[in-house]
This record gives C-alpha cells, structure tokens and sequence, in this order.
C-alpha cells in the first residue's frame, strides 16, 4: 500500500534481492520516520536541488525575464572569464577577507587570553558586551557606519584629526573602503570568535599545565606545545567559518555604497557583482554564470584554505 | 604571529602566576586597558546610534561632533512612522522570523530525532545526502529560485521567506547531536512499553528532553531571519510586504537628508534583538561555542 | 462630468455583481475590486520621493470617489524592483518611470505596459505636452504609448551667491548667466574661485560629464541603435572636462543622493552645480538657508536631464481607470502646482504662464527662477536615447570616479570604459 510512498527503497533492495523481503518489511515498518525525514527532502528538492540543476540551464541562455529565452551555448562563460569587472570583484572579496579575517582572528585571540585569565573580574560582563555587535543586523550596523565614515562630519576622521592624521576618504577610494567594510567586519565578529576560542582555552584542563611545569617546561614551550595543538581544531575551524562568511560578503558593500560597489567599483564584492547582473542589469543568465564560478571559487578556495591551515597548525 | 601570540601568552601566564605578587599591580591594569579599549570600540557605535536619533541633521554632522543627547527624538521618530509603514515592516519580520522558527523547530526536531534515535533502511545515505546539501552556497540558488518563485506565485510574499528555510539541514543534524548526547534509550524504551507511537515517542518523552537544544537552535534561527538581507531583497517589491531589514536599507536610500530619522530606525530595529540577547545571552553564546568545539 | 463616468459605472458593475453573485464573467473584476459591491478598487501606484504632490496623490479619492489609491513610495533600486514585479506579473496598476534612459527600456519592454492610445481621453490630451518630451515614451513609429509624461528636466546653474562674492565673482543672475556662457567661462571662473578661496566650484566630476554629455545632439547610440560611444566627440569632449576639473582640483568630490552632499551644500562646500529643476527639494532638504543660493542659465547651453514619466502596466485589471487616473495627475494644472513645491517642471506648456508659476522664490531671495527655466526648456534639443543608455553611462560614470578618486591614469580609465561597455553590450545582446 506504501510503495507509493517510498521510492527510495525500491531502487535499493533491487540490488540486494536476499534481503529483499526483509528490507521491504522493515521500511514497511518505519513508513511514519520516513514521514518525519520527509519535509527536509521534499524542500530540498524544491529549493535546491532543482533550482541548482535549472541555473546550469539558464547560465547557457540569455534572459532578462521579460523577453523569450535565448540560448547561447557557452558564451556567458566565455564572456565571463574576459570580464575584467568580474575579476577585479574577485580581487576586491580577496583583499576584504583578509583585511578583515587576520586582525579579526588575531584580535580574538588575544581577547580569550586575557579573558581567561584568572584574575579577570566581571567575566559575564565582558563576554555579554563583546558579544554585543554580533547580534545587531548587518543591515543597522551599515548603515550606522556609514555615518561614522563621512569624509568630512564622520566622527572616525574626527578623531583621527585629534592623532593628526589627514581626513581619509574612506567610502570614495577603493582601498579606504575596502579597509572600512573590514573594519565593519571586525567589529561585529571579533567578540564572537574571542568566545569561541575563550570556550577552547577552558577547556584545556589546567592539571596538563601544571604536570608540564613539574617537567620542567618553559611558558613558550607549554603554549606551542600544547594550548597550540589543543586549540588547533578550534583556530581551524574559526578560519573556515571566515573564508565561507567572507566570499559571500555583500550587505556591508550594498548598504555603504548605494548599492553601487562604491564610486571606483572598490566595494564591489562577487556577491554583489553577481546580485546587480542578475537583479538590476537582469541578465539572468549571465547571472547564473557568475554563481557557478562563484560556487567553484569558494570551493577552491575553501579547499586551499583548509589544507594550508592544518599544515601551519601540524608544525 | 605566533611569535606574538606566543609573547602575549606569556605575558598573561606571567600575570596569572603573579597575581598574588606586586608585579600585578602593574600588570594588571594594562590588561584593564585593553579590554577597556576594545569594549569602547564595541559598544561606542551603540551609543552613537542613541545619541544621533535623538538629534536632527544639521547637529549629527557638525563639527566638532556632538557626543550628548539631543531633544529631536519623537520628531524623528513621529517623522519615521509619517515617512514609511515601519511597525509594518517590523511586524512583517516578527511574522517570517517567529513563523519559520516554529516551523524549523518541528521539522528539525522529528527528522533528527529520526536519524539519532531509529535504524531505518537507507539511514546512512539519506544522512550524508543532508549533510552535503550544507555546502551548497545560498548565492549559486539566487536567480533559479526567484524563477521557481515566480511559478509558485510567491514572488513579493512573505511565504517566500518561510517555507524554504523551514528545515533546515544545520537544525537537523544539531538536534541528532543533541539527542545523542542527551536523549538516554531507556528512556524511549520505557515509552515504547507504555505504548507509546513514534510521534508520541517524539512528542512526549524526545521533546521535553531536548528543550534546551531546542531553545539554542530557535534562537540562532530567529536572528538568522530576523537578520536575512539579501533573499527578502530580492523577492519583496512592495513596501508594505518589506522586511525590517530591506525597509532599514530602503528608509536609509530614501532619506538621506534627514538623517536623524533614519538613526531612529536603526535604532528600533536593534532593540529588539538585543532585549532577546539580554534575556538569552548565555544560552546563545553556549550554542556558538558548542557548534564549534563539537565540530 | 468626465472625471465622474468611470466611478458611476464602476459603481453598477460592482453593485451587479453582488447582485448576481457568480457570475463568470465578472467574477475576474469582483474580485480584484475587494469581492464586495461597499469596497472601493485599490488602484496601486508606485513613484519615487519627490517625484509627484503626495497633495494630489491624496486627493485622488475626491476626484475618483470610487476609488482607494494605494502610492507607495519607493526607494533607489525603484527599476529593479519594477521589472522584477512586471516578470512576476505581479506590477502596480500604474508606475512611474524615472529618466529619460528608463523610459527608453521600458519602450522596449513595451509589451508590459497598456498603450495609452487605446483610451479617447489620452488621444485627445497629447496635444497638451510637449512632442519630444510625449515621443520619449513613445516606440518609433508612435503607435504604441507606454506612458504620460510627468516633468522634464531643463537644467540651469545652481550657485551660492555667498562664495560667488568672496571669489569676486558676480551675484545677480542676469550678470553670472552673462559671464559663465561657455565651459570655458564657466572654468575661468572655478579656477578663480579656487586661487581666492580655496573652494571647489563643482560637486564632482559625473555632474560636470553628465551636463557636458547631455548639451549633446547625440550621446552613446545612433539612432540604429548603434553604438557610438568611442567615437562620438561629445562623449570625448564631456569626459576631457571632466578630466581637467579634476586635474585642476575643481571638484568637492562629493556625489549627488548622498549625506556627503547634503553636508557639503549645508556647510558651502563647492561653489555651484548645473542641474534640472528637480535639484530645487534636493537643495532645499539640504541646506536650509534661504537666499543664499540662485540659479542663473546653465554654462554651455539648455540641456534635458531627466523627468519622468508615468504608465500604466499590463497587470492592471482597471487600466482604463488607471489611464484616467495618471491623465488626471498630469493635468497642466496639476503639473503648475506641483512645481513651486517639488521644483516639477511641467511637461504641458499651457502650465507656463500660470501665476502660480511665475511667483519670486523666498529660498532663491526672492528670484522668480521660471525664467532661467524656461528659457532652457524652449531651447531643449533631445538627442537619441537608447536602452541601453544606462548600463552605458554607468561604465562611463564608475571609471571618472576612478580618475577623480583613486587617480587612476585616465586614458587608461577611458580605453577601460570603452572595454567594459562593449563587454557589457556583449552580454545583453549576446
């Protein structure tokens, strides 16, 4: 009666046809967990499974949504690979992600240091405070910052001009506005990463401090020897999360620069380059191009990232 | 850097063996500092934010800044809800966020207790299956779902935003930890003699078990879509169906002469969220250290 | 008694069909009038802030008692979000269209608007607006009208008669149109200005291209809707003023919809902008004082930029009251008295001679500016606008910032925007 319902077992038991009654019994008698799993499979397959296969369709087409579609072979990812626009947002995600990801992680760590140190008082305050930017929307938070930015009235070249320095131009130049959306990064992870690696320097069992110490190891060795190698996976972990967050980049650029990309295109993120010629130059097809490449990139990237850092952690 | 991470740590394991000694009188000052450095650059962009909805323009950006209170605040905010339907928006974004939460939260919770808690004929795969379709980037989707939105009529509907986060991969294989950690078998077997069906196994005794979990998973969901920028972006047309946050960046595309306005808005649009952190703080910040030592 | 027929027989078919209950013909108008004989029709209609009289807007439902109109105002990524509900079929009954560049796309995209010409009232109206400003929602061989004109967009030169003084320049507008009549005049001046006081006398470079380009016969397509861009001298010329404003260190560098340039304009931050009647709010929003700015005949002749338009879309289920609606908004009248406040400029020449548009302006100390106006929209000359205008002028916009910005060399930055431009063209039409 339940066949119907489960056309995933029949492809199975086919090849195991000694099992094949007992199988069948047995997804005969589980039929209401298959139920319960099925919601998630069933908007997968809507969602994502078949959204991912048509945008391979429409990355060999050309479409604006209003006009019949038209196919075109490869060229969107002919012209893909000579769109200079293209690679300059690719640079321009790069440099973001590593502006903001190494003094973020740096920073982080040298928080849970302190905070984890046994004389520090007030410890929940500290935590709920650093904490604090993470939960704010990127959306408020941009647009608070884009008033923090102005060249001329902006409160941050204020005080810079209290140090001395010249006004900088932050959301106009390129490189200033690429520093300004790491800086917005910055704030708003650096807390959340501190907690995490706070969590895993607690989590080292202070005896395996003192037993080294009785051995006779130095402060340097204890800390490459072991808080290193026991916060590895940890650091590990928080580079990943990084690189996935930061290829993905785009509100922080949308929302400082109009939209835009910024005036020299310095903001221009691969998010954002893919989200304006989909949505606001509605080439569809050449959108779905751009995601694809995208996709790869993060992938790669990721994959890079992952083995580079683990080999760093092993020395 | 380690050389400097390395430097640091001694540092702080010197002052943590001098803590008794006169050395921490020095020490331990500096290390204030430094805190009290950067909880100044996290939380000065807060009072800012305060400070300028409660000016008009012209004093936001004089010069030298003003760092007190002004006395504009309910001109700019009777100016903001005059401007735009913000309580609508606000409301929208209660409605998507609460709605696909509780949706999640059921979904997730049978199917992971499903996977940690039955064996079942193609258990492994499904699982793996689930597990790889995390990997698959939001941004690659973009324009084809917008294509299957349009077909399902749900272009410009706060539907939309609901139904296809309603379960999501993460919960389920969160709340499959969760049961494995913290759901004892005893426990269901004593149910199954009771009599108990699978669903009032789930209902009865997986449930109030895995609250907690649930509890940490419902936040991170809430403010994952109380937060989501760019997919309401794209699907939402018509102010009165804006989220929050689409009508923030709209209200600031608008009307930037009057900027106190906008501030006010900001503002707002924070607070509720960070009444939900002082409430859940520490469940919260549990789950994100949870989800990355277990990981 | 015009005005009134459309509401009386909306009123019948509604009480008929309550009457009737299901009937299938009429089952389609009940139901997107609110299914009930006692509920007014929603008409939807989206524009920009500033681009129609929320008075007017409000008063719709006087003139049209059947009638709930729903304005919506909507925010910078206004196209995005248009085409996107015109693809999911989904678009506002009646919608503006901003900048000459739009409306060229949305001639193309034609098939998603109503031709206006179906309806008597808009025939017999054309004759009021002015034939370029009507052919630009026009296709080529005028059958097809895709929406009525709102504005036009004669640009004059907006200056701060206070910094003009310091820089000893003149104040009066008669005596500053008489000695910025050319760029080069206009130059002289900003270079003078700069040795005296040390103040830009330009915003930024894109307004001093935009004007320059727009003073044009011609800018980035013929009429074949072939591109020109690379040869054409106006876009060469537009773009080596620019060019030199920026090497000579003339530009505030401050761009126009942004806080940066309201501050500027606020706290005398350059001297002058040549820009369309609609910069009147923009200025006014921004800098408060009054009489401190003027306005006087733009440097380098007339110009059009901008001024929009409305339509009415394919997914109304009222177009015809629609139609009526928008004709109603752009009525001469309406158009004279949207323009004291929001600085409009009527597309209906019957509006001119209104006194309602001919009074001294308190925020200009007292200068009756119609009359710069009006003598640059007499002498518009439109030249060809394509649809493809906009992803155009946007390559050619981001690579002068490159040069005022980041100094990038600006041959480089010309022969890359030429690059980028046949790249993006390759896309759209590949």
């Amino acid at each position: 009666m339940s066949k119907s319902l489960l056309p995933i077992q029949q492809g199975g038991h086919a090849y195991r046809p000694a099992k094949k009654s007992d199988t069948w019994k047995r997804v005969k008698e589980n039929k209401s967990i298959y139920l319960f799993i099925a919601p998630f499979f069933i908007l997968f397959a809507i969602f994502g499974l078949f959204p991912i296969i048509f945008s391979l369709f429409l990355s060999l087409h050309v479409w604006d949504g209003l006009s019949p579609m038209k196919y075109v072979g490869l060229k969107n990812f002919e012209l893909l690979i000579t769109d200079t626009e293209f690679w300059d947002s690719v640079k321009n995600t790069f440099i973001i992600w590593f502006e903001s990801t190494v003094p973020m992680l740096f920073f982080a760590l040298i928080i849970a240091f302190f905070l984890n140190s046994a004389f520090v008082k007030l410890k929940g305050f500290w935590r709920f405070t650093f904490f604090l930017p993470n939960i704010t929307s990127i959306v408020a938070e941009a647009v608070l910052f884009s008033a923090f930015f102005n060249t001329k009235f902006g409160i941050l070249n204020f005080f810079l001009g209290k140090f001395g320095i010249h006004a900088i131009d932050w959301l106009d130049v390129n490189g200033w506005l690429q520093v300004a959306i790491a800086i917005l990064i910055i704030w708003r992870w650096t807390g959340y990463n501190a907690i995490i690696y706070l969590a895993g320097l607690q989590a080292i069992p202070t005896d395996l401090y003192e037993a080294a110490r009785i051995d006779g190891a130095s402060t340097v060795q204890i800390f490459f020897r072991i808080t290193i190698p026991l916060l590895r996976p940890i650091i590990f972990f928080t580079v990943i999360m990084s690189t996935i967050g930061g290829m993905q980049i785009f509100t922080e650029p949308q929302i400082l620069t109009n939209g835009t990309g910024g005036p020299g295109l310095g903001g221009n993120t691969m998010v954002l380059y893919l989200y304006n010629q989909a949505f606001s130059n509605h080439l569809f097809g050449y959108g779905s191009a751009i995601g694809w490449a995208l996709f790869i990139i993060i992938l790669v990237f990721s994959l890079l990232n992952s083995w580079v850092v683990q080999r760093i952690a092993k020395q | 850097m380690q050389d400097r991470i390395g430097k640091i740590h001694k540092e702080v394991q010197k002052m943590v063996r001098a803590n008794t000694g006169k050395s921490a009188l020095i020490l331990k000052p500096i290390l204030y500092v430094c805190l009290a450095i950067w909880l100044v650059f996290s939380i000065f962009p807060f009072y800012w934010l305060i400070v300028s909805a409660t000016r008009d323009t012209a004093s936001i950006f004089a010069y030298p800044p003003h760092l007190t209170f002004g006395n504009q605040f309910l001109k700019n905010a009777r100016d903001l809800f005059a401007a735009i339907p913000f309580l609508k928006s606000m409301w929208n974004s209660l409605y998507v966020a609460g709605l696909s939460t509780a949706l999640s939260l059921f979904f997730c919770s049978l199917a992971g207790f499903s996977f940690a808690k039955f064996d079942f004929p193609g258990k492994k795969p499904l699982f793996l299956i689930m597990l790889g379709t995390m990997m698959i980037p939001t941004q690659l989707n973009m324009v084809p779902m917008f294509v299957v939105m349009k077909s399902l009529h749900w272009v410009n509907t706060l539907t939309a935003l609901i139904v296809p986060s309603a379960a999501s991969a993460f919960g389920i294989f969160w709340i499959r930890q969760s049961c494995e950690s913290s759901l004892p078998d005893d426990l269901l077997h004593a149910g199954r003699i009771d009599g108990c069906g699978n669903f009032r196994l789930y209902f009865h005794v997986a449930l109030p078990t895995l609250r907690p979990a649930l509890a940490a998973l419902g936040i991170f969901n809430f403010m994952g879509a109380w937060n989501d920028y760019m997919w309401p972006l794209v699907i939402l047309n018509d102010p009165n169906k804006y989220t929050l946050q689409v009508m923030l960046s709209t209200l600031n595309g608008i009307y930037f002469k009057d900027y106190g306005m906008v501030m006010v808005g900001t503002l707002f649009a924070t607070i509720p969220l960070v009444i939900l952190f002082f409430i859940f703080s520490r469940k919260l910040m549990g789950a994100v250290t949870i989800g990355a030592i277990k990981s | 008694m015009r005005i009134l027929r459309p509401s009386f027989k909306q009123l019948r078919l509604a009480s008929i069909t309550a009457i009737l209950g299901l009937s299938a013909a009429l089952t389609g108008c009940a139901q997107s009038s609110g299914a009930s004989s006692g509920k007014k029709i929603v008409i939807t209609l989206w524009y920009w802030a500033d681009s129609l009289s929320p008075q007017q807007l409000n008063d719709v439902s006087k003139a049209f008692p059947n009638v709930q109109l729903k304005a919506e105002v909507i925010g910078g990524n206004f196209e995005e979000k248009l085409i996107s509900s015109m693809y999911a079929d989904d678009a506002p009954d009646i919608t503006a269209i901003n900048s000459d560049n739009f409306v060229a796309t949305m001639v193309h995209d034609h098939d998603q608007f109503v031709n206006l010409l179906k309806f008597p009232e808009v025939r017999a109206a054309k004759k009021d607006y002015l034939s370029w400003k009507w052919n630009l929602a026009s296709t080529p061989d005028g059958s097809y009208q895709v929406a009525i004109p709102i504005d036009t967009g004669p640009t004059v030169l907006y200056y701060n008669t206070k910094l003009f003084k310091e820089a000893g320049l003149p104040t009066d507008p008669a005596q500053v149109s008489a000695k910025l009549k050319t760029w080069s005049d206009y130059m002289a001046a900003a270079v003078q200005m700069k040795q005296k006081i040390n103040v830009p006398m330009f915003d930024n470079v894109y307004t001093v291209y935009e004007a320059a380009l727009d003073q044009g016969k011609q800018y980035y397509f013929n009429s074949n809707l072939q591109p020109i861009y690379a040869h054409n001298p106006v876009v060469k010329n537009a773009w080596n003023l620019a060019v030199k404003v920026h090497q000579d260190g003339l530009a505030e560098n401050v761009s126009q919809w942004t806080t940066a340039w309201s501050a500027a304009a606020a706290h005398d931050g350059f001297a002058s902008f040549i820009g369309a009647s609609w910069m009147v709010p923009q200025l006014e929003q921004s800098d408060p004082r009054q009489g401190v700015w003027k306005v006087a005949a733009a440097p380098g002749g007339p110009s059009d930029q901008g001024g929009s338009f409305l339509g009415v879309t394919k997914d109304s289920k009222h177009p015809e009251l629609a139609a009526k609606i928008a004709l109603w908004l752009m009525s001469p009248k309406h158009q004279a008295e949207t323009y004291p406040s929001l600085g409009l400029y009527p597309s209906t020449p019957a509006s001119y001679k209104m006194p309602i548009m001919n009074k001294p302006s308190k925020y200009f100390g007292g200068e009756d500016i119609n009359t710069y106006l009006s003598a640059s929209a007499k002498g518009i000359k439109m030249g060809f606008e394509s649809p493809y205008d906009n992803t155009v002028d946007t390559i050619f916009s981001n690579q002068l910032s490159l040069v005022a910005l980041s100094n990038k060399n600006p041959q480089t930055a010309w022969n890359d925007a030429i690059q980028q431009a046949n790249q993006q063209l390759a896309r759209v039409l590949a």
